[in-house]
């Protein structure tokens, strides 16, 4: 039985941003097993907490820096199974262009693309990476749900899709 | 220019078009090969009128009068060629051809050796181009060319009395003109024509492209502070709503259900002897609730004062175009400021500001201004990527004369050489990899417009670069002088 690649790499040439997805994917547990302890000696049955998954977050501003994590990660042995990309990141590449690269380097990258607003349509996206089943999109504002989703299945799929060929 | 294969073409002839027609269809078929996306193109058009007549035993056999016409272009697509032609001049064939050689160009194999010569090694300008003297035209009618040829074949017939048959005599006159040109060496004027229509229809989209590119700016930045918001939202609904705050119910509850016996409760080995531990621990649970929730809604805060902060820019920003007013300088430059360095912090930019109290306002158009000092600050910012981020630092200094404020922009990053100093004004040039080359240009511009203007000093590569915007004090146009207020 394999286990779960959780390697997230989040690319966005804003620092806040990154904050954002922390907070979302691990967010800062208040848990007390002591509190959870006394309660249940107290009241009986405790609320169990719920079991997050646990994810490792790796940050990029811009898109050359997260080419060579992700091909370095690739080659030690540790790849990132997928990676958040925003579509604009004055000076350097745009989301766009990260993206062909990153899959040059790792094809089997899972990719969502975020962003504030329409640089690109889709038509010009799947013009420009072609049609693809490791590409999703995100619209910024997102909900946070729905990046818990994203990171939850998207890790999953890229684990199941490695098969035999990798154990975490 | 063009490379005409005959000259004398102005010589009377029997040609139904000019040599200006044929340069017009050639110069067409260029200009639109180039809109197509083609590389390089070439275009011949010509024309040959004629009239051949024969005779055979004093018989007139056949007159004939000929009149034909093409045009053919080649198209290149980098190392693919296409080439295709036509007999009608109509813009529409022209242009229909056109596209098919440019169609046959993007479907073809590479040819490495496909291409038009070098321009250096062709023959521009009417100086190289020498009467080959080819061109000699025969005025001859038919009925004259019948008489030619009658005389011709009875003359052969006779040499000699044995001679009793032939198979006949014939007069024939042909002339023909054409005209070639391709991209590189042609049609020099037209290119300039286009340039500078081009340069005129570029002047009025970079203002829009401005526009468009503040309002972009904006929103990328309100949605970017919005995603914030919006986690820091569910962060602190989350937290609410698993708060360990209820659990003090949980307390009253068990309290009042044994109200009838509270100090058995509390006796050795009841539950109540764990309520003293317990609660201390509940509070500090909820103290740190209460400390995190604390920071969520600061940064919250922070970020929509930050979002009004865009927004109330851009509405300062939108309303007021093209009109000349009186302004306080440093209130023009702290608002480009607000637009402009944003990504300052992110790429380790300081910015100083220098205005002296008393400095007069300016007389311009807001909206020039300010597009021309977001430029320059962007310019500013990105001059200095080379440079270590520890020393960026854009200073800005106003300064003021008499009749105008100069507002000087300095960055300590790459410099510009001196003999691009004035070059970095002209249109289209650019030393960014993704620049466009009228940001300066257009700034220079506007800066004229309002009766300033804008230059740059520079002591060379690597010495950084000063941007001066000097703007009138008072409107040039009246005689009066505006009364001047000073910047609170």
């Amino acid at each position: 039985m394999n286990t779960i690649n959780r390697r997230i790499l989040i690319i966005d040439d804003n620092r806040a941003i990154h904050d954002d997805f922390r907070k979302i994917l691990c967010p800062a547990r208040l848990s007390n097993s002591a509190l959870n302890a006394m309660e249940d000696a107290l009241f009986g049955n405790a609320e169990p907490d719920i079991e997050m998954d646990a994810y490792e977050i790796s940050s990029a501003y811009q898109g050359v820096d997260a080419v060579k994590l992700i091909s370095d990660a690739a080659s030690a042995g540790q790849p990132f199974a997928m990676a958040f990309v925003d579509v604009r990141m004055p000076p350097g590449m745009d989301g766009v262009e990260t993206i062909r690269s990153i899959w040059e380097h790792a094809p089997s990258t899972q990719v969502v693309i975020c962003s504030a607003y329409s640089d690109y349509s889709w038509e010009e996206i799947i013009a420009k990476l072609g049609q693809s089943d490791r590409l999703l999109i995100l619209r910024k504002p997102f909900d946070t749900v729905e990046v818990q989703q994203l990171a939850s299945n998207l890790t999953a799929k890229w684990s199941r899709q490695q098969g035999e060929s990798y154990t975490a | 220019m063009p490379t005409p294969a005959s000259s004398g073409l102005s010589s009377p002839s029997g040609f139904a078009y000019s040599r200006e027609r044929f340069q017009q269809y050639v110069e067409d078929a260029l200009a639109f090969a180039r809109t197509l996306g083609a590389t390089d193109a070439a275009a011949e058009v010509s024309e040959g009128v004629g009239l051949s007549v024969s005779v055979r035993k004093g018989e007139v056999e056949n007159v004939e009068r000929n009149r034909d016409k093409s045009m053919g272009i080649t198209v290149y697509v980098g190392q693919r060629r296409g080439n295709a032609s036509t007999s009608d001049f109509s813009r529409a064939a022209l242009e229909q051809t056109v596209r098919a050689a440019h169609d046959i160009a993007r479907f073809t194999a590479e040819d490495p050796a496909a291409g038009l010569p070098e321009t250096e090694d062709m023959a521009l300008g009417a100086a190289s181009q020498p009467d080959l003297d080819l061109f000699h035209p025969w005025a001859i009618d038919a009925e004259a060319a019948m008489q030619l040829a009658l005389r011709c074949e009875s003359a052969a017939l006779a040499v000699d009395r044995r001679i009793t048959n032939s198979e006949g005599a014939g007069v024939s006159a042909q002339q023909s003109h054409f005209y070639a040109g391709n991209s590189r060496g042609f049609g020099r004027k037209e290119a300039q024509r286009q340039l500078e229509e081009l340069h005129r229809k570029l002047l009025e989209t970079t203002r829009q492209a401005g526009m468009a590119e503040v309002a972009t700016g904006v929103l990328h930045n309100v949605g970017n502070v919005l995603n914030s918001v919006n986690v820091s939202a569910t962060v602190l609904a989350e937290s609410v709503r698993n708060t360990k705050a209820s659990s003090i119910s949980r307390v009253v509850e068990l309290l009042e259900i044994n109200k009838a016996d509270l100090p058995g409760l509390f006796a050795q080995g009841g539950k109540g002897q764990m309520l003293p531990d317990y609660l201390a621990t509940l509070s500090q649970q909820i103290a740190a609730e209460q400390k995190m929730r604390l920071s969520e809604l600061s940064q919250l805060t922070k970020n929509i004062a930050h979002i009004k902060d865009i927004v109330a820019m851009q509405q300062n920003y939108a309303k007021i175009t093209g009109i000349m007013e009186l302004y306080p300088a440093r209130s023009l430059l702290d608002e480009a400021v607000q637009l402009a360095t944003a990504d300052n912090k992110r790429d380790g930019v300081a910015l100083e500001v220098a205005c002296p109290a008393n400095c007069p306002d300016v007389y311009v158009d807001r909206h020039k201004v300010m597009q021309i000092l977001i430029n320059l600050l962007t310019n500013a910012r990105q001059a200095m990527y080379e440079q270590s981020p520890k020393g960026r630092i854009i200073s800005v200094t106003i300064t003021h004369n008499a009749d105008k404020v100069r507002i000087s922009v300095r960055d300590n990053g790459s410099g510009i050489s001196p003999e691009n100093l004035t070059l970095i004004f002209n249109h289209g040039f650019t030393t960014k990899k993704t620049g466009h080359g009228f940001g300066l240009h257009s700034s220079a511009n506007s800066a004229k417009e309002m009766g300033g203007q804008l230059f740059a000093e520079s002591e060379g590569m690597g010495h950084g670069s000063t941007f001066n915007l000097e703007l009138p004090i008072r409107n040039p146009a009246s005689t009066t002088a505006v009364a001047q207020t000073s910047t609170p």
